[in-house]
């Protein structure tokens, strides 16, 4: 009897969880962007300051926000007719019926305060529309000069917490804009937030200037100069406005770029037609020739963990990548394959390089691992060149130059999706994306 | 041994069987295991900025009262009708025309959403209605409450077990396309981020006899996430989490209740990669 009973639960033990055990895989999704609700953010009383009213503040942080988000073609901002706008106390406790119906998956919603003390606290907030729940909550202090940066805030924020990549958008870019005709061109460092806003020029355009790059680190930028004749990297504080030439070389140097902790900068020198990669110590200004080659080697470009370099070089016979330890040793080729390869730069992720690849008179954007695997065309133009990363290595920015001459600034995924103009008043060339600001 | 005592020890066994299976139930619905629980901090800013606000009176009538006038030039933003009552005529016309404007312009996604999803400020008593009956879903206990007879006890436990021990091939293969149909196309998986290749998120789902979800999707396992992409582990398990609860009600055949009721979702988009 007790082994019938024992019997008749050990089944039933079995058969219980046989009802559970049905698991199905599911191997694919859409991807569509992520449909997101931005009202303006309410204010607790319309007041008027230095930036401007705060409800009128309200719907431009929203305006920022939406932007930012719908620029990264992740997601889809639904217009604000299609729900009611959030009054201030449902921030804390939003209709999600309304967002509901107007099929958001997210809601975005903040305010803004305008504080005694002259500055502007512009709260962010995010919700799951579909499971009610809070996802972040996050205020800042910001003055009001400063509240763009508090809307792109913000919007890192949010874009973090749904994709768990790190935001991009609180940053800048420097590049070289271009102006007058081909036979005279003059080229003028210029700066930028990532959308454009806060544009300001850098130089006057007397001379001539050519890939500007940030400094991971503080507010400083190297780039190449013809001043005086004598084309080389110098390095420019926009703090201060202050510029200093790197090094004292008899011949040109170029292709400047700060290593990952910003104590390093690497470029090459040319001497008599072969160029090498030297690395300058921008605390005690002493230099080291890291290649020794009869060949061109340039670009170089660090490995997030400063250890590595990659650059482009024709010691093989044609313009290729190479990667090669920081201190100039071990330096292994990476890439095969039709064409050319050139303009090499290390993904602040680190999993990828970002290149241009050159093939019969095209130049594209492409990325490459680094050990020399799984190349990947991204853009398919004309002449795409001169790749830059976004500070999360999610999203690169590049130069665009059109049949009829015409050269811009574009953005793409790195998914290959999203290939979209940022706008400059110039023309724009030699692009480089800038840290997040602190 | 007698009847009487045979059926007391199996009363008492399925007595202490059903203790088992509700204290492992408990157990995972205890929300410890749940990924979202990694802390964040936040800053609550609504106490700031209550100290600058002013009484609450005039906190309710200012974004409301100059709203109107502010908004009319711009667009023909959705008003805030429920709070004026007293325009009764042209209100309700001029708000219909407002709607369908709006709903036009969603059409198409609010025709992907499930009918119980009304427009709140076309139906605003249906919708509440609605959410009503979605918190008594979410209330409702996912047992019969304890009967005292064992007879009960007895048939409870049969009743929690198929009749069938299992699906045949063709009805298992019917129902993994019929749910992984409905799921595939709500789920927006982050297939952008630098670990994608090796992220999978397994999912608990338990259903209602209408298909609508009982309780959120509960986490089960995760392949892929390391202590330096927790941010991003949790965002892919919150898109498959989306999909679930945006995609419910599940249609499925009702006579194969007793094993869609509860099932596992392995969400894996290695080959969307």
């Amino acid at each position: 009897m007790m082994s019938r009973l024992a019997a008749v639960l050990v089944v039933l033990l079995v058969a219980a969880p046989a009802a559970a055990q049905l698991r199905i895989d599911i191997t694919s999704g859409t991807q569509a962007a992520m449909p997101v609700a931005v009202p303006a953010f309410p204010t607790a009383a319309a007041v008027q300051t230095p930036a401007g009213n705060t409800a009128e503040l309200g719907r431009q942080v929203a305006g920022i926000v939406s932007a930012n988000l719908s620029g990264t073609g992740l997601f889809r901002p639904i217009p604000a007719a299609a729900f009611a706008a959030p009054t201030l106390r449902q921030v804390n406790a939003p209709e999600f019926g309304s967002f509901r119906t107007a099929a958001a998956q997210a809601l975005v919603i903040g305010s803004v305060t305008a504080n005694p003390d002259g500055t502007l606290t512009i709260g962010c907030t995010l919700y799951d529309v579909f499971s009610e729940e809070l996802l972040l909550r996050q205020g800042f202090s910001v003055t009001p000069a400063g509240w763009r940066r508090a809307a792109h805030k913000c919007s890192d924020l949010v874009y973090s917490r749904l994709t768990g990549e790190s935001g991009y958008f609180d940053s800048r870019i420097v590049y070289v804009a271009e102006s007058g005709p081909r036979t005279k061109r003059v080229k003028r460092l210029a700066v930028m937030d990532q959308d454009g806003a806060n544009h300001r020029f850098l130089t006057s355009g007397a001379s001539l200037v050519l890939m500007p790059r940030f400094s991971p680190v503080d507010e400083t930028l190297s780039y190449m100069s013809f001043a005086n004749d004598r084309p080389r990297v110098f390095l420019y504080n926009m703090a201060t406005g202050q510029q200093q030439a790197v090094g004292d070389f008899d011949s040109m140097s170029f292709a400047g770029r700060f290593s990952p902790d910003g104590r390093t900068l690497v470029f090459s020198v040319t001497r008599s037609g072969n160029s090498d990669i030297h690395a300058y110590d921008v605390a005690t200004r002493a230099t080291r020739r890291l290649t020794n080659s009869n060949a061109i080697d340039t670009s170089p470009s660090f490995s997030p963990d400063g250890r590595r370099i990659v650059f482009e070089s024709d010691r093989g016979g044609s313009q290729q990548l190479y990667v090669m330890g920081a201190d100039g040793s071990g330096a292994q080729r990476i890439s095969f394959g039709d064409g050319r390869a050139g303009s090499p730069v290390w993904s602040p992720r680190g999993d990828l390089i970002a290149f241009t690849r050159i093939v019969g008179g095209r130049f594209r954007i492409a990325v490459i691992r680094p050990d020399g695997s799984g190349e990947r065309l991204l853009t398919d133009s004309w002449q795409d060149e001169s790749p830059s990363w976004a500070p999360n290595g999610r999203v690169i920015l590049f130069s665009r130059t059109e049949r009829n001459g015409q050269s811009s600034l574009r953005s793409i995924d790195l998914t290959g999706r999203n290939d979209r103009r940022i706008p400059t008043p110039l023309e724009a060339s030699d692009p480089a994306w800038g840290p997040l600001l602190k | 041994m007698t009847e009487g005592r045979a059926l007391a020890a199996a009363a008492g066994l399925h007595l202490a069987l059903l203790v088992l299976l509700s204290a492992g139930l408990s157990r995972h619905l205890t929300p410890e295991s749940d990924p979202d629980m990694t802390p964040v901090e936040f800053l609550d800013i609504s106490d700031v900025a209550q100290v600058t606000t002013p009484p609450r009176p005039s906190l309710d009538a200012a974004p409301l009262d100059p709203e109107p006038p502010a908004a009319a030039p711009q667009m023909p933003d959705a008003p805030p009708v429920p709070v004026q009552p007293a325009p009764v005529q042209p209100q309700p016309a001029a708000k219909a025309a407002a709607d369908t404007a709006a709903l036009d312009a969603i059409a198409e996604v609010v025709a992907a959403q499930p009918a119980r999803r009304q427009p709140p400020s076309k139906a605003r008593e249906t919708a509440t209605a609605g959410q009503n009956a979605a918190l008594l879903d979410k209330a409702k206990p996912k047992a019969e409450a304890s009967p005292r007879d064992p007879q009960d006890f007895a048939r409870t436990i049969e009743e929690a077990i198929p009749k069938q021990a299992k699906l045949s091939a063709i009805q298992a293969a019917t129902l993994e396309q019929a749910i992984r149909s409905q799921i595939a196309p709500c789920w927006n998986p982050p297939i952008g981020g630098a670990d994608v290749a090796e992220m999978t998120a397994v999912l608990k789902i338990r259903l209602n006899r209408d298909g609508t979800v009982v309780s959120p999707p509960e986490f089960v396992a995760q392949t892929g996430a390391t202590a330096g992409n927790q941010a991003y582990a949790r965002a892919f398990v919150e898109t498959a989490r989306r999909a679930v609860l945006r995609c419910a009600p599940l249609q499925l055949p009702a006579e194969l209740f007793p094993y869609w009721r509860e099932f596992e979702l392995n969400f894996d988009p290695r080959l969307m990669t």
